[in-house]
């Protein structure tokens, strides 16, 4: 027997502004918001997932200072398109009557959450038994059939940090890919998905490029009209599928380290570029199977990869690798 | 603008070396001070006039064994600086731009360019640099090309080598007045010498006739002409000689001119009589008490330095201001030589072993040199050859000084730089490559001046010096005439092209010198670097994990890498772990920076706002960054000799002599070598400590990893902070030991409020408690009773017993002295009591001097040389109390009178616990955990910190850390109830200085209008609906050409930025808060947003200030810098008036900002004199004089206020009041909200929020995962604009200008400053 449909409340357009004025009063503030229920519906048909009545969806919505979560569009389209259940995660008092009053009109079906993306410790309580824990499956050879990950990344640095380190938590089987590998369809401005797709050579490879690479495959399902925003703007659909399989086979702090430091002089050779990775560190270079004088903008996955295994093999390497405040740190919600 | 200076430099006589023979009667007869009031002959002939008032120090000119000096005359006028001040023009407006001719980036890196060929001789590069420039910039080459460049180009063909290029100079020569330029007497000196040396002395002669024909130049004004070098006369006299036979008549009468000419200017034999002249003056110097017997290890270590250099050897260098002067003007031949020569003297012996004696370190770095300097030289001969555009650039640069030199100034400078700008084990890239070229420019200028200071100059610096040391300069009619001489030869200084005030802008003979700009010193730098980078390498034991093979890999000694800081990326400069470990552990005697040691004689006496400090180089009063405005105003008020009394303080804080502790060095020295740790020096670190294990979750768990990584980091901390720790004890200890038996001296320059700071870096009584401990004052002094009253308390003091009455005090020491004996006896040993200071190596001074009173059986008879501290009770506050006149807050810090001194940390303590109690009663649960928890300690920092401008998150921080260290706060409470803590600490405050708070609104309140403000005539002619155009007012023909093309400039300039009007005044704000001190001393805020400029290097693109573009004032920094700016200010008035009195008083003085030291024997004195000052000080209309300053300064000034329209309704009945208070300028909102200090609830709140924003920034720190393309010296100031039209939205304004006004100032509470006269507890 099917749900009744879900209806979002969705505020009109004019009343927007009012409503979601943030603290901070400035344009860019106002976070990006998926308007048409119509777009959202054809979207989750086109995603095609194979059996979503077994899947529970956590869907994202991260809080960021300047952005805002949202009114619960996405989220009826994921129950009215099949899904079993949504967690959704919603930080934001501004929204979160949005989300819970679409809880209660879908019978238990949603399941608001007032927790954020952003924060480790979210994962840890979905991790929980009675949430997600039970759905546990360590066989990576095929993709999660339980769990499907989803959500609306904002526009902006922080959003691009979350994508970087949810690659980062596939190669790891951190966070929710602790639990399995788990598909996730994230809705992504338009101007990331250029950075996420980037192979070697394009102008817009950087370390996302290559960390999305040697974790997932992508394929875009939808790309809507900007004027399905609010306000209006280049979204895309995307979905990842963590690979069975990761491509880097060196530790992962250390191959963080090398491409870290290598990928600030993208346009340099690699030769010239390995030499900021330590006091001497050139003497690798001729360990190399490969021409050391590639562009770093141009290596592959597989490539970069041997790189940091030389560069681990190094008797007189750095020993410690993160002597500057690029890594995980949990510093961001003590202090607001 | 300004004369010629060639037209300055005539009227000064060359050669005449009469003078000479005044100072040696001078010397002969002192202190008989009556010889100084006959006018020096070659000053009359000059026209200068001498002192006509007698001087009046012949009560005071007996000089004793001790260093009591002559009083101040000018100390005695009143302390005002009444209508003294310097005012400019606005930097919006033309006549500003003309004033400080300020050189378009582009100009003036040509012209350095154009300046090192024609020093390296090459020509023919010059000739087409100069053709380039006359062609693409006619315009600039009109106002910027003078005849001071010309003339030095026409010398460069003359100095040719292997002889004149004479048909070029004279094509040159001929063209000059083609460009506008009227050749002066240097010229046709120049051009005559030309011929001359090539034996063209018909030609010549048809030169200086063809002068006598077209100019009023006389043969005299050629022959005095500074381009004239020592032994020209006798080419003249060829020339005179030669010329004899041709008949005509005016030939004849020319040669005759010349000839007499010639015999006055050079009417003396000059080689003999400056040899003689010399010595008189060497004599003289040995009459003078400071001459000490150089016989002593310290000057040993620095002598055998010199010895190293052949030409000393002879010499024999013993008398110290030559010493000095060698070691500074041949620093880096010294330091070559001085590796060069060890090696060579153990290769030598034929001593293998000997080879060992080198340090590793030693070793390794002429290794370095050995490896750089041929990779230099290669590098000179492909810039020869190439035409990159680069190597173009910086080619002509590296040619100026020999590679080795070169060589010796990149290794010495980088490791000089070592854990400079805040990075662990390294540098930020711009900085070091920006200081290397700024080095090698220094030190091509040093040799310049040595080559080119004329004897006169020469003798005339080290006659000022004898007369500094002996302590007449303290006379202030002497003074002021040795100002205006300098200020003569100074005032060359025509164009200022640098932002920063730290370098040579010209050359005592006036020649054309031109100050590089940063980029170019970026380039210079980058070349050899990055050369350096490439030599530099430690052999190191490694594997071949492919083989498995032993090898041995070079490990680079620099190694250049990006880091992340705050999100952004920084190139950064490392030494490789070897080497620090090496800085660490060895001697790091030889890696001393040669200028940059404490001084063997006195100071320069600062003459000048540039002529001071250190012998043989040119520095600057003020310390100045990125502040052309500064340097303007500081160079005017010193040629309007305001700067005297604030300048006089400077020298004799100079003056003060100062003596190594020998028996604390020694236990330094034995602690180090033993390499335990004990009191601030960490141990040696044998390798890096392990590393905690890895948790087994450590993949999967982001908590886990953070945890870990989180202690790894803080291991890491320790380790980087022991290192540098050991780094810094050992090049204080080295340099303790170069100076082991011989009196040393600070310079002293201030920063830009005006607080006095010891130039020497590395070893000063401004150091920490390692240096202090070192120190002491050289002169000894008979304790007395009240002397050795004080040594005792002085020893308390330091033993943490400093909360009771002085009695008690010195109870404690004599209770205690077994220990204080054994401390002595035993230092290392014995029961080590001396550690438990907080400053232990003071405190083991303290004990050694005690020990030997004691035991000396008569102490009050006991000669002690330490230096006893009377600190102000947190000054910065006692000053804002007698501002504010605040009856409770002068108790709190012991203005008034009391029979035991007050402690503001208590008073404060003890009022918040109050507020508490309250709350906690009212069942406050903030409260109620609080209750009865609230230390002096908790509230200390921040009391401290709050005058000087600490924010409520600073505060919270602080309080947050007090916190953390109880144990009875839960720690999830920590973070939140210290911001509770933080809010009832600034209630406090306020409260209890309620006076002093309302005058720091209104100084932050005065400061943002000033902020706001634009000139009247920049908004006509900028803003486009009144749009007049500003007015080309100009007196010379020149000066309207500049003051045209600059207005020209503007409006360029003007077009391409966004619209001016008084809705959008952004682009125009540029006035900064300019006020002057009690003193004189004009001080502007240098704090603007500052275009900045990509550069790029060999090694990174780095970022440079532009100082071509005016910038808008960073209008927030400005108003909330500037009411701890203005205390600042203050305190260092009192401090200075304090320093002369005490000179005065014959007392020797030194001071670490508020804390004033003397000898124990003299401590009852000072505390008068201090106290005198502060009232003497306080007595003037200082808030008065600063709003009068103000509004003079700032007339005819206007503010953008913008008016809300009101609704149509309410409109008619709101009462004036309301209508006032709905005046909003649109930028409010946003300054408003980081205020500081006595801050209420409100600001507080308002700066969380701003808080709020700024942390998207902070993110990007955090992950410093994105920002790829981006560098990272620039900031980020955020637009106001888009925060005020948010604050604004929906609402309807107009915009006006309205006339700047301040408020009324804040009446002043009851206190009376007289009060400060009885109160024992003033400084204590």
């Amino acid at each position: 027997m099917s749900l009744p449909r879900l209806v979002p409340k969705v505020p009109a357009i004019k009343q927007w502004p009012k409503l979601f004025k943030s603290t901070v009063s400035s344009k860019s503030a106002i976070r990006l918001n998926l308007l048409s229920v119509s777009t959202a519906d054809r979207a989750m048909a086109e995603l095609n997932l194979k059996s979503p009545k077994n899947m529970t969806a956590v869907e994202l919505y991260p809080a960021d200072f300047r952005c805002f979560a949202g009114v619960g569009v996405w989220t009826s389209a994921l129950i009215n398109g099949g899904i079993k259940k949504v967690i959704a995660l919603e930080p934001h008092n501004k929204f979160f009557p949005y989300i819970s009053g679409l809880a209660t009109q879908s019978e238990g079906a949603v399941e608001a959450m007032d927790l954020d993306g952003y924060d480790w410790s979210t994962y840890l309580k979905l991790k929980e038994d009675d949430i997600l824990g039970s759905k546990e499956n360590q066989d990576w050879s095929e993709v999660h059939k339980e769990i499907l990950y989803t959500g609306t990344i904002p526009k902006s640095v922080k959003g691009e940090q979350l994508m970087a380190q949810l690659f980062g938590c596939i190669i790891n089987k951190m966070a929710l890919h602790s639990l399995g590998r788990i598909q996730m369809a994230m809705w992504i401005p338009t101007s990331l998905y250029v950075k996420i797709a980037a192979p070697p050579g394009d102008s817009a490879r950087c370390k996302l490029s290559i960390v999305r690479d040697a974790s997932a495959d992508i394929s875009v399902i939808n790309t809507p009209d900007p004027e399905n925003f609010y306000p209006p703007h280049d979204y895309k659909l995307l979905n990842i599928v963590p690979l069975a399989e990761k491509r880097i086979k060196t530790d992962w702090d250390v191959f963080e380290y090398v491409l870290r430091h290598i990928f600030v002089t993208k346009k340099q050779k690699l030769s010239k570029a390995i030499k900021t990775l330590g006091p001497g560190a050139e003497i690798i270079t001729p360990r190399l199977s490969f021409d050391p004088n590639t562009l770093v903008g141009q290596l592959s996955v597989e490539q970069i990869d041997e790189v940091a295994r030389k560069f681990e093999e190094w008797p007189l390497r750095p020993k410690v690798l993160f002597e500057d405040a690029s890594v995980f740190d949990d510093r961001l919600k003590t202090r607001t | 603008m300004s004369l010629p200076l060639a037209s300055l430099y005539r009227q000064l006589p060359r050669r005449s070396l009469q003078s000479n023979v005044a100072i040696q009667q001078l010397h002969r007869h002192a202190p008989h001070s009556a010889t100084l009031r006959k006018p020096v002959a070659w000053q009359r002939r000059a026209g200068i006039a001498t002192a006509e008032k007698p001087i009046n120090n012949g009560a005071h000119a007996t000089e004793s064994a001790s260093s009591s000096m002559p009083p101040l005359d000018i100390m005695k006028s009143t302390v005002t600086s009444g209508h003294k001040r310097i005012v400019l023009p606005h930097p919006s407006l033309p006549a500003y731009k003309v004033a400080s001719r300020v050189l378009p980036t582009n100009i003036a890196e040509s012209f350095t360019v154009l300046y090192a060929c024609i020093r390296s001789h090459d020509m023919d590069r010059a000739t087409r640099v100069m053709v380039e420039l006359y062609k693409n910039k006619p315009e600039e080459m009109k106002i910027f090309a003078d005849n001071h460049i010309y003339n030095t180009f026409l010398e460069g063909f003359v100095e040719a080598s292997p002889k004149p290029l004479t048909s070029q100079c004279l094509t040159w020569f001929d063209q000059m007045r083609k460009h506008n330029l009227t050749p002066d007497a240097d010229t046709y000196a120049i051009v005559t010498r030309g011929f001359m040396k090539a034996a063209g002395f018909q030609t010549a002669r048809a030169i200086l006739q063809e002068m006598k024909k077209d100019t009023n130049f006389t043969m005299e004004q050629v022959l005095r002409s500074p381009y004239l070098k020592d032994g020209d006369e006798q080419l003249f006299l060829k020339l005179i000689e030669e010329n004899r036979s041709n008949a005509s008549r005016g030939v004849t009468e020319m040669l005759g001119e010349l000839e007499t000419a010639t015999k006055s200017v050079f009417n003396i034999e000059p080689t003999e009589q400056a040899l003689e002249a010399s010595h008189v003056i060497a004599d003289a110097l040995s009459q003078v008490p400071e001459a000490r017997s150089t016989n002593s290890t310290g000057v040993k270590f620095l002598q055998e330095h010199l010895a190293t250099l052949e030409q000393s050897k002879k010499s024999g260098v013993t008398d110290p201001y030559e010493l000095q002067l060698r070691i500074e003007e041949r620093a880096y031949e010294v330091a070559l030589e001085k590796l060069n020569y060890e090696k060579q003297e153990t290769l030598a012996r034929g001593d293998k072993l000997g080879a060992m004696n080198l340090s590793p370190l030693k070793r390794i770095m002429w290794n370095w040199h050995q490896r750089l300097t041929p990779l230099i030289a290669e590098e000179v001969q492909r810039c020869e050859k190439s035409n990159e555009s680069d190597r173009r650039v910086y080619g002509p640069f590296l040619k100026l000084l020999p590679a080795e030199k070169l060589s010796v100034i990149t290794i010495l400078e980088l490791m000089r730089l070592h854990g400079s700008s805040g990075v662990a084990d390294g540098m930020k890239t711009a900085r070091a490559l920006i200081d290397v070229g700024r080095a090698v420019e220094m030190e091509w200028n040093a040799v310049l001046m040595k080559d080119r200071q004329s004897q006169q100059s020469r003798a005339r610096n080290q006659e000022t010096h004898a007369l500094f040391s002996s302590g007449k300069l303290f006379n202030m009619a002497l003074r002021r005439e040795r100002m205006r001489l300098s200020n003569q030869t100074e005032a060359s200084a025509s164009v200022l092209t640098t932002t920063d005030g730290e370098t040579v802008t010209a050359l005592d003979s006036g020649e054309w010198n031109p100050v590089w700009p940063s980029a170019t010193r970026a380039k210079v730098g980058s070349v050899l670097t990055s050369l350096l980078i490439e030599a530099a390498t430690i052999p190191t034991p490694s594997v071949n994990p492919e083989t498995g093979n032993k090898i041995t890999e070079m490990i680079p000694a620099f190694f250049h890498t990006y880091q992340y800081v705050r999100g952004k990326r920084v190139g950064i400069i490392k030494f490789s772990p070897n080497l620090t470990e090496m800085l660490s552990k060895e001697p790091v005697r030889d890696t001393l920076h040669p200028r940059l040691l404490p001084m063997l004689v006195p100071p320069r006496p600062w003459l000048t706002w540039n002529s001071g400090g250190y012998l043989s180089t040119k520095s600057i009063c003020m310390r100045i960054k990125d502040s052309p405005e500064q340097v303007l105003y500081l160079k005017r008020a010193s040629e309007e000799s305001y700067l005297d009394r604030v300048l006089t303080g400077l020298d004799v804080l100079g003056a003060t002599r100062w003596k190594v502790n020998r028996p604390v060095f020694d236990v330094i020295l034995q602690a180090w070598n033993s390499g335990d740790a004990i009191a601030d020096i960490p141990p040696v670190s044998e390798g890096n400590l392990p590393l905690p294990e890895k948790p087994e979750n450590y993949a999967t768990d982001p908590k886990a990893k953070l945890d870990w990584i989180k202690k790894v980091k803080e291991l890491q901390n320790t380790e980087r902070n022991h290192h540098s720790l050991r780094c810094d004890v050992n090049y204080k200890v080295e340099t303790a030991r170069a100076f082991l038996d011989t009196p040393m001296y600070f310079p002293h320059n201030m920063d830009f409020r005006g607080r006095a700071y010891p130039i020497p870096p590395t070893l000063n009584h401004l150091g920490n408690d390692l240096c202090r401990g070192l120190l002491q004052f050289d002169v000894a002094k008979p304790l007395g009773t009240s002397g050795y009253r004080w040594l005792k308390i002085h020893l308390a003091n330091l033993h943490g017993y400093d909360k009771h009455s002085f009695t008690e005090r010195e109870n404690y020491v004599m209770e205690n002295l077994d220990h204080i004996f054994d401390s002595a006896d035993n230092p290392l040993n014995g029961s080590r009591w001396w550690l438990q200071s907080e400053d232990p190596w003071q405190c083991l001074a303290a004990c050694y001097e005690v020990s030997a009173a004691v035991r000396s059986g008569d102490p009050e008879n006991f000669k002690s040389r330490l230096p006893i501290h009377q600190d102000g009770t947190c000054n910065g506050l006692q000053h804002y109390a007698a501002l504010g006149g605040d009856l409770a807050g002068a108790q709190a810090v012991n203005l008034a009178p009391s029979d035991r001194p007050a402690d503001v940390y208590t008073g404060v303590a003890e009022m918040v616990n109050k507020l508490v109690d309250l709350e906690a009663a009212e069942g406050n649960p903030d409260a109620v955990i609080l209750q009865g928890k609230i230390s002096r300690k908790i509230v200390k920092q921040t009391v401290m910190t709050n005058v000087y401008g600490v924010t409520f998150v600073g505060a919270r921080q602080q309080i947050e850390n007090r916190l953390k260290e109880r144990s009875d706060i839960p720690s999830d409470q920590v973070y939140h109830l210290a911001g509770y803590l933080a809010k009832k600490v600034f209630a406090s405050l306020g409260e209890m200085f309620n006076g002093a708070r309302q005058i720091q609104d209104w100084l932050t309140d005065s400061a943002r209008r000033i902020a706001k403000s634009i000139p009247e005539e920049t908004i006509k002619a900028m803003d486009a609906n009144i749009g007049e155009g500003f007015k080309a007012d100009a007196h010379s023909e020149l000066d309207q050409t500049a003051m045209e093309y600059t207005i020209e400039k503007i409006y360029a300039t003007a077009n391409k930025k966004k619209s001016f009007s008084a809705r959008n005044p952004g682009a125009n704000q540029m006035t900064s808060v300019v006020w002057t001190t009690p003193l004189g001393l004009p001080i502007v805020q240098p704090y603007r947003r500052v275009g900045k400029r990509q550069v790029s290097t060999l090694l990174q693109t780095v970022f440079i200030e532009d100082p071509d573009a005016s910038c808008p004032v960073n209008a927030h920094k400005q108003s909330t810098a500037f009411p701890p700016n203005f205390i600042h200010s203050l305190d260092a008035t009192h401090m200075l008036m304090s320093a002369v009195a005490c000179q005065t008083a014959g007392l020797a003085f030194a001071s670490v900002h508020d804390s004033y030291w003397t000898h124990a024997a003299d401590v009852d004195t000072m505390n008068k004199v201090i106290r005198d000052q502060f009232i003497e000080l306080h007595k003037q209309p200082i808030m008065e004089s600063l709003r009068t300053e103000f509004i003079e300064r700032y007339q005819g000034y206007k503010v953008p206020v913008s008016r809300e329209v009101p609704r149509a309704i309410k409109a008619t009945k709101k009462s004036a009041k309301q209508e006032a208070e709905k005046l909003l300028s649109p930028e409010k909102a946003h300054e408003e909200v980081l205020s500081m200090g006595f801050a209420t609830e409100d600001v507080v709140r308002k700066e969380l929020e701003d808080m709020k924003k700024s942390e998207n920034n902070e993110l990007a720190a955090i992950f410093g995962t994105v920002n790829d393309e981006d560098d990272a010296d620039d900031e980020n100031d955020e637009d106001p604009d888009a925060a005020s039209a948010a604050a604004t939205r929906g609402k309807k304004f107009t915009h006006s200008w309205e006339d700047l006004t301040f408020m009324p100032l804040p009446a002043k509470g009851e206190f009376d400053i007289q009060q400060v006269k009885e109160s024992d507890y003033f400084f204590h």
